[in-house]
């Protein structure tokens, strides 16, 4: 068969390239019965070759099968059991259309033939030659003008190219720089990250890569180097000398944010967030996306739902999904990059390879390596640092240094930050000024920047409930986590030069070598601590490579490595889990750099000889780190197949020592940890048992490592384990049983006592049915304390991590669902609204009308008055959630369950003609106790409102009924919805019900489409903090639309509705009903390739009961446009300019009864590329 | 790596983008590897309950149509979602072009796919409608009002033309910029479901169960396919010489080897 797709490739290539000249081949589907179809051009008799697909191929037919006369007339016989023929002739001179005759609606040239081999197939052709260069995307930009508002210009543009340039010389490049659409209520958005360039050009021997790149530079010891830049990276071949060929890269770029490795403390039970901070414990840093690279144990997981874990970039929280079970144990390891303002930082890196030899397995090689990452002086001025500020940053030398953070401003109520002003308050006998929320009327106003110092160090501390915007609240000295202060960006830099070589000392021996040296100015404006601030690194030993010995691979390696205490590199050069192999922590570095910045000697020896169903390996080694000492040794071997019966053995055992200070703030002891695991296949079945022990003695060591893990434990573990595979069902499930020793006392040394006892159960299912396919993981522990720690403070704690999802398809019946838990941590949220712009924006700020106080309106953004807006274009404001400082151990549980069923695939008949469709979305974040009950979604454990039960809570469920689903032309439908939500908010506990019915019929008559609907609905809001959100707004009424097309050019909308409504919590002074009466028109026109426009008008008449009321409830109950006769127009209309320039213009207005007249618009001009 | 694909599309840069609704993910495939996967089933924020299609654009944006969630989910590049955008149920006769509110009822978008101009065009299965959803929020019927059968697919060109596959009256319809409807492809019954279609430049390929068919204006090339290949489940163009298409066995490509 691949001979034959050959054989067809050549064929349609010499096809091809003959017709340019005058050999054609016409390819035809016949309808059936059809026997004749007319050639493109008139053939020369006799050169005509006709085939006919069979099966999986064309086969020639012979003469006697058709015949075809001098007018190109071709006429088949047997005609019946043909379908596609293909006819090859050379043409007679004149010039003829090249078009395939039409036999049928869709009938056709076929280039190729189908290929059940799945293998090489030939492209399908285009129709015209493609151009060198192919671009494709567009480009867009437009003026928003508005009411009372500045203007304002938009922009997207989405272009891809690709391409050769010049012979051999290919482009690719792809640029995004969007506006998105974005809906309110329930909707989520990122502003930051919608910019991005990649532009990528290779040819001969070069490589250039520029905009948005990825740095992964790995293979040495001391400069490896990953990172996320914006700029250009080049690579190149070098000429060959002799037998020496050469690599050359280099790079220039700005790096999107700095490197940082941060270990995190695991805790029982909560499965995340995990916070992340910046080198100063910045919390709340925004990490750049894509660069996390998480450890858990010391391996590395996978991001995503799918995963292990699921971050969010803009608040730099890790949570870990069901399928990694996070207990207090657990290792977490992350290394990112992230950005916290301060200086531009930029990356200079360059590097040579050389190799001597075959290129395919030189001799030797030789890789160097220069890197200099250093902040741009040339952005302090755009962070705002007077000559002042940097008068200091030079006279500080490596210290930090503190300014004042305020800096005195002009009030304006539309400021994005909160302003401030001073109160001189008494405190203690003293006077202290303090910063305060700023009024209009305030003489003294700043712009405040705060500092975060730890909790217990500062006397501010984040607040927010009733005005928009975080603000900070002065709590007292030692009372808050927030000084007025900032910190003064210092200039550093950092320059690494790296040399590393190895050479073949005799076949499969090689010799290697690495030195670098690093040189780390902490302030590049001051000269103060710059003698210290170069430090070397060195490398060697002696790999052994894949020698054969006894049947098996022998490999192994002896390294020395020694490294000084400055010395710096630009990413993580220690294993991940470094500490714990050596012995210097339990679990990570919660000492953060102390351990890091020191400098190291390590002499290590490695040894490991494999083959087919048996492995062992050892390995040994030394450390000196200051003057802690610390020496290795590992062992482990294999038997059998790790996919099937398997006995598998690990020992490994450490030793610290030392009497300096090093040793005094690690501690020093002994570390053994050894694990035995075996499995047995059994037909379908994998039985299994693993048996872990480790042991830590400790003694001394000042730095506390972790509240809830002492340096001195010792656990052991039994796991017994079974899988099964079955045709259609595979799993495994693990039963452990563990218990955990340490010591009662406080400074180590002390014997042991048993302290906990944990059981964890885990399972993992697949089922892949020929109608249901499910999938599902479990994961629970529950860890008891005994007494005596109890009494110490540690509590028992429960973990869970659920997934479980199943989906499936069967006549009539279609659906899945979803369900998850995990025990985890929550914020409370803080409502903030944000300006941004008409194009993002979707809120509107009218001061005064929220809440009825004193003053109003007073210049201040309250939360109760901002509203939705009503008119395309008129919100300014985005709507975000802003997480608290505090996280809340909550449990999380979601469901999510989408049915259709049509009963006409059982029943028959009269039941072909309806549908179901159900529709279920529950989300609880909740600090109810009664974990099981949450699990088990009881109605009494979810939405509680007391204060330890939800923080975060949703449910939502819809049913429909559809009537004549097929029917294009007719339908009923009747739809029914129920949705609450729990929110418990900076500001105070908000709760909301709506609910739904409606009924509707449609019907298409010729060019008129009329629909009518009856609707009733309940939509109750309940908030805490505002009496201005609390409604329970009843209604009943009828809706009717109907659409007339007279043509394909134009159509007539006409959308009448009346709903009489009424508040059941309307308190006095506010209405208590309303008669709403709405008509809005439409009239659209389009006339095809030139443009297309359209006119909308609404009149409303809205008569509410009552007099009064303000806020977000009078807003609901009068659809947005208030009390009264009030109109909304607009226009909207896109008109071709040139063949790839559109001009398009939105207009929108509103009057409202009272108040002046709203309007809005937009112009844009589109450009295709 | 799909355990049941049902979407496909390529992005400029060579990647394929794979829907695979047994994991309820996005799967990214460059030279036949798996080099990142995004979503995944769950309730969480970037999860994915049932997603049924994707326009992965430049490759730099991507938007996933997930059916039972009711809503167009927008990964980033790096995959993290950028935004979640909510499909409003809307009367399909009503004067549209109105600022959504997604408290209410949501859609069943089946197929999604980006414009020029940064809007976006949705299908909507249960109104059987086109709705475009424009930058500032606002939601705009274009196409419907009883005249699409089945629709099971769109794709929007380059020029903003849009092409809407309709399964129920085996017909993919082509409405230019301006919403105003252009020459119908016609297909043959005989040839499966039309499942899915794929546009680049003028060329469009439309893919039936057991059939190809590419078409550039009045040149039209079909590709039959044999049962024994496996149903097509979607097409989508690599480039203007190669195309990928989907079956339920993972993806081949047309004019190179076989990916999966």
């Amino acid at each position: 068969m691949r001979c034959l797709v050959l054989l067809l490739l050549a064929a349609v290539c010499v096809a091809s390239a003959s017709a340019q000249s005058s050999a054609r081949r016409d390819t035809f589907a016949l309808a059936a019965g059809q026997s004749s179809a007319r050639l493109a051009a008139r053939p020369i008799p006799g050169t005509e070759t006709v085939a006919v697909f069979r099966d999986t191929a064309f086969v020639t037919l012979p003469d006697s099968a058709y015949s075809v006369d001098g007018t190109g007339l071709l006429r088949i016989a047997a005609a019946d059991t043909l379908r596609y023929l293909t006819v090859a002739y050379r043409a007679a001179p004149q010039p003829a259309p090249v078009r395939a005759q039409l036999p049928s609606a869709d009938s056709l040239r076929a280039l190729y033939a189908p290929d059940t081999t799945g293998r090489r197939r030939a492209p399908p052709g285009p129709a015209r030659a493609p151009p060198a260069i192919q671009t494709r995307g567009s480009i867009t930009r437009g003026v928003v003008a508005g009411s009372g508002r500045d203007v304002s210009v938009t922009s997207a543009l989405r272009l891809s190219l690709q391409g050769e340039v010049s012979p051999g010389v290919t482009l690719r490049a792809a640029l995004t720089d969007e506006d998105t659409p974005i809906l309110p209520e329930g909707t989520t958005r990122q502003l930051s990250d919608l910019d991005r360039v990649y532009i990528e050009v290779d040819g001969p021997g070069v490589q250039a890569r520029l905009g948005d790149v990825d740095l992964a530079w790995t293979g040495s010891t001391f400069a490896p180097l990953t990172r996320q830049v914006q700029g250009a990276v080049v690579e190149t071949r070098l000429p060959s000398v002799g037998s020496v060929s050469a690599r050359a890269i280099a790079s220039a770029s700005a790096t999107r944010g700095r490197f940082r490795s941060q270990d995190v403390l695991a805790l029982e039970g909560v499965q995340g967030p995990y916070r992340l901070q910046g080198d100063a414990g910045e919390p709340f840093v925004i990490v750049v996306p894509g660069s996390e690279r998480v450890f858990l144990d010391g391996v590395a997981m996978v991001r995503g739902a799918a995963g292990d874990y699921t971050i969010d970039y803009g608040t730099g929280e890790i949570t870990f999904t069901a399928t990694r079970l996070i207990t207090a144990e657990r290792r977490i390891t992350v290394d990112f990059e992230y950005t916290a303002g301060g200086l531009t930082r930029t990356l200079l890196a360059s590097g040579l390879d050389l190799a001597l030899g075959a290129p395919a397995d030189p001799r030797a090689r030789l890789a160097v390596r220069v890197y200099r990452e250093a902040d741009a002086l040339g952005s302090a001025a755009d962070l705002g640092l007077s000559p002042a500020d940097l008068d200091q940053i030079r006279a500080a030398g490596d210290r930090d240094v503190l300014v004042s953070g305020a800096q005195r401003v002009a009030f304006d109520p539309a400021s994005p930050v909160v302003l401030y002003t001073v109160d001189r308050r008494a405190e203690a006998g003293d006077s202290v000024d303090v910063f305060v929320p700023a009024a209009p009327g305030d003489a003294d106003v700043f712009r405040v920047r705060f500092t975060t110092v730890g909790v217990g160090r500062g006397s501010y501390r984040r607040a927010g409930a009733a005005r928009n915007g975080i603000f900070y609240d002065y709590v007292g000295p030692g009372r808050g986590d927030a000084i007025p202060f900032r910190r003064l960006p210092r200039p550093a830099s950092r320059t690494l030069l790296d040399a590393a070589g190895s050479v073949d000392v005799v076949p499969g021996v090689v010799a290697f070598a690495e030195v670098a040296r690093s040189v780390d100015d902490a302030n590049a404006l001051s000269p103060v601590g710059d003698g210290d601030d170069g430090a070397g690194a060195l490398e060697g030993g002696l790999r052994l490579a894949d020698l054969a010995l006894a049947g098996g691979t022998l490999a192994g390696e002896v390294v020395v490595r020694d490294r000084a205490d400055a010395f710096r590199p630009l990413d993580r050069v220690r294993a991940v889990e470094f500490n714990r192999r050596w012995n210097l922590a339990r679990a990570g570095t919660p000492f953060g750099s102390v351990v890091d910045s020191l400098g190291e000697g390590v002499a290590e020896a490695r040894l490991a000889w494999a083959r087919e169903g048996a492995a062992v390996a050892g390995e040994a080694g030394r450390l000196g780190l200051g003057d802690l000492r610390s020496t290795r040794a590992r062992v482990r071997g294999s038997l059998g197949d790790p996919a099937r019966s398997v006995l598998s053995a690990e020992g490994e055992a450490s030793e610290t020592a030392g009497d300096g200070p090093v040793a005094a703030a690690l501690g020093t002891g002994a570390f053994r940890r050894a694990r035995l695991a075996g499995a047995l296949a059994l037909g379908g079945l994998r039985p299994g048992l693993a048996v872990e022990h480790e042991r830590r003695r400790q003694a001394g060591g000042a730095i506390p490592q972790d509240a809830e893990l002492s340096a001195s434990y010792a656990f052991t573990a039994v796991r017994p384990g079974l899988g099964v595979s079955t045709g259609a069902f595979d799993g495994d499930a693990t039963l452990e049983l563990r218990h955990e020793s340490e010591p009662l006392g406080p400074a180590g040394g002390e014997a042991l006592a048993g302290s906990a006892t944990a059981v964890t159960v885990e399972a993992t299912g697949r089922h892949r049915g020929a109608w249901i396919q499910s999938d599902g993981r479990l994961a629970v522990r529950r860890k008891t304390y005994a007494d005596a720690f109890r009494q110490l403070g540690r509590a028992d704690a429960e973990s869970v991590a659920l997934r479980l999802a199943s989906r499936g398809s069967v006549d009539g019946l279609d659906g899945r669902v979803v369900y998850d838990a995990l025990t985890e941590r929550a914020p409370l949220l803080q409502e903030t609204y944000v300006q941004v712009g008409p194009d993002l924006g979707e809120f509107v700020w009218r001061d005064g009308a929220g809440e009825p106080r004193a003053g109003e309106p007073d210049g201040i953004a309250q939360l109760d008055e901002f509203f939705p807006e009503t008119t395309p274009l008129e919100g300014t404001y985005l709507r975000t959630f802003v997480p608290g400082t505090d996280l809340v151990p909550t449990v999380g549980v979601g469901l999510g369950l989408q049915l259709g069923v049509r009963p006409g695939a059982w029943l028959g008949g009269v039941a072909d003609a309806l549908a179901l469709r159900t529709v279920v979305d529950l989300r609880e974040r909740t600090r109810q106790p009664e974990v099981l009950r949450v699990l088990l979604l009881d109605p009494r454990a979810l939405q509680t409102g007391d204060e330890a039960g939800t923080l975060d809570g949703r449910f939502r469920i819809e049913q429909e009924a559809v009537l004549f689903p097929d029917r294009p032309d007719r339908g009923a439908r009747l739809a029914l919805d129920h949705a609450t939500a729990t929110t418990r908010l900076a500001a105070g506990r908000e709760r909301r019900l709506t609910q739904s019915a409606r009924a509707e019929g449609s019907r298409v008559l010729g060019t008129v489409e009329a629909r009518l609907a009856a609707v009733a609905g309940r939509r109750r809001a309940v908030s805490d903090a505002f009496a201005s959100r609390t409604y329970d707004l009843r209604s009943v009424g009828l809706e009717g639309s109907v659409r007339w097309a007279p043509s394909s050019r134009v159509a007539l909308s006409l959308a009448p509705a009346v709903s009489e409504r009424t508040d059941a919590l309307a308190s006095a002074g506010r209405p208590t009903g309303a008669l709403v009466v709405r008509l809005p028109v439409e009239a659209r026109w389009t006339r095809s390739g030139r443009f297309s426009a359209a006119a909308r008008a609404e009149v409303s008449a809205i008569r509410v009961r009552g007099v009064g009321g303000t806020g977000l409830a009078l807003f609901e109950l009068t659809d947005g446009r208030g009390p009264g006769t009030s109109a909304l127009w607009g226009v909207d209309a896109q008109i071709g300019l040139t063949e790839r320039l559109r001009g398009a213009l939105v207009y929108d207005g509103r009057a409202p009864a009272q108040g002046r007249a709203v309007q809005t618009v937009r112009v844009q001009l589109s450009a295709t590329l | 790596m799909l355990g049941d694909p049902v979407a496909l599309a390529a992005t400029p840069d060579g990647r394929l983008w794979g829907i695979d609704a047994a994991s309820a993910s996005v799967v990214v495939l460059q030279d036949g590897r798996m080099v990142d996967r995004l979503g995944g089933v769950g309730t969480g924020d970037e999860a994915l309950l049932d997603p049924v299609d994707l326009d992965p654009t430049n490759g730099q944006t991507v938007f996933v149509a997930d059916r039972a969630a009711g809503a167009i989910v927008q990964f980033t590049a790096e995959g993290r979602v950028s935004a979640r955008t909510v499909v409003p149920d809307v009367d399909p006769a009503a004067p549209l072009r109105q600022t959504g509110r997604a408290e209410g009822r949501r859609g069943q978008p089946i197929a999604v796919a980006a414009a020029p101009d940064g809007s976006l065009y949705v299908l909507d299965a249960g109104r059987r409608h086109v709705l475009r959803l424009d930058p500032e929020g606002t939601v705009e019927r274009i196409l419907g009002a009883g005249g699409l059968a089945e629709p099971v697919d769109l794709a929007v060109a380059d020029d903003g033309g849009v092409w809407v596959a309709d399964a129920g009256a085996g017909v993919v319809r082509h409405f230019d910029v301006y919403g105003a409807a252009q020459r119908d492809i016609r297909s043959d019954a005989a040839a499966g479901r039309i499942v899915g279609l794929s546009v680049l430049g003028s060329v469009v390929a439309v893919a039936q169960t057991r059939r190809l068919t590419v078409s550039d204006g009045d040149d039209v090339v079909v590709a039959p396919r044999d049962d024994a290949a496996g149903d097509l489940r979607a097409v989508a163009f690599v480039s203007r010489a190669h195309l990928a298409l989907l079956t339920g066995a993972g993806i081949e490509t047309w004019g190179d080897a076989v990916r999966d």
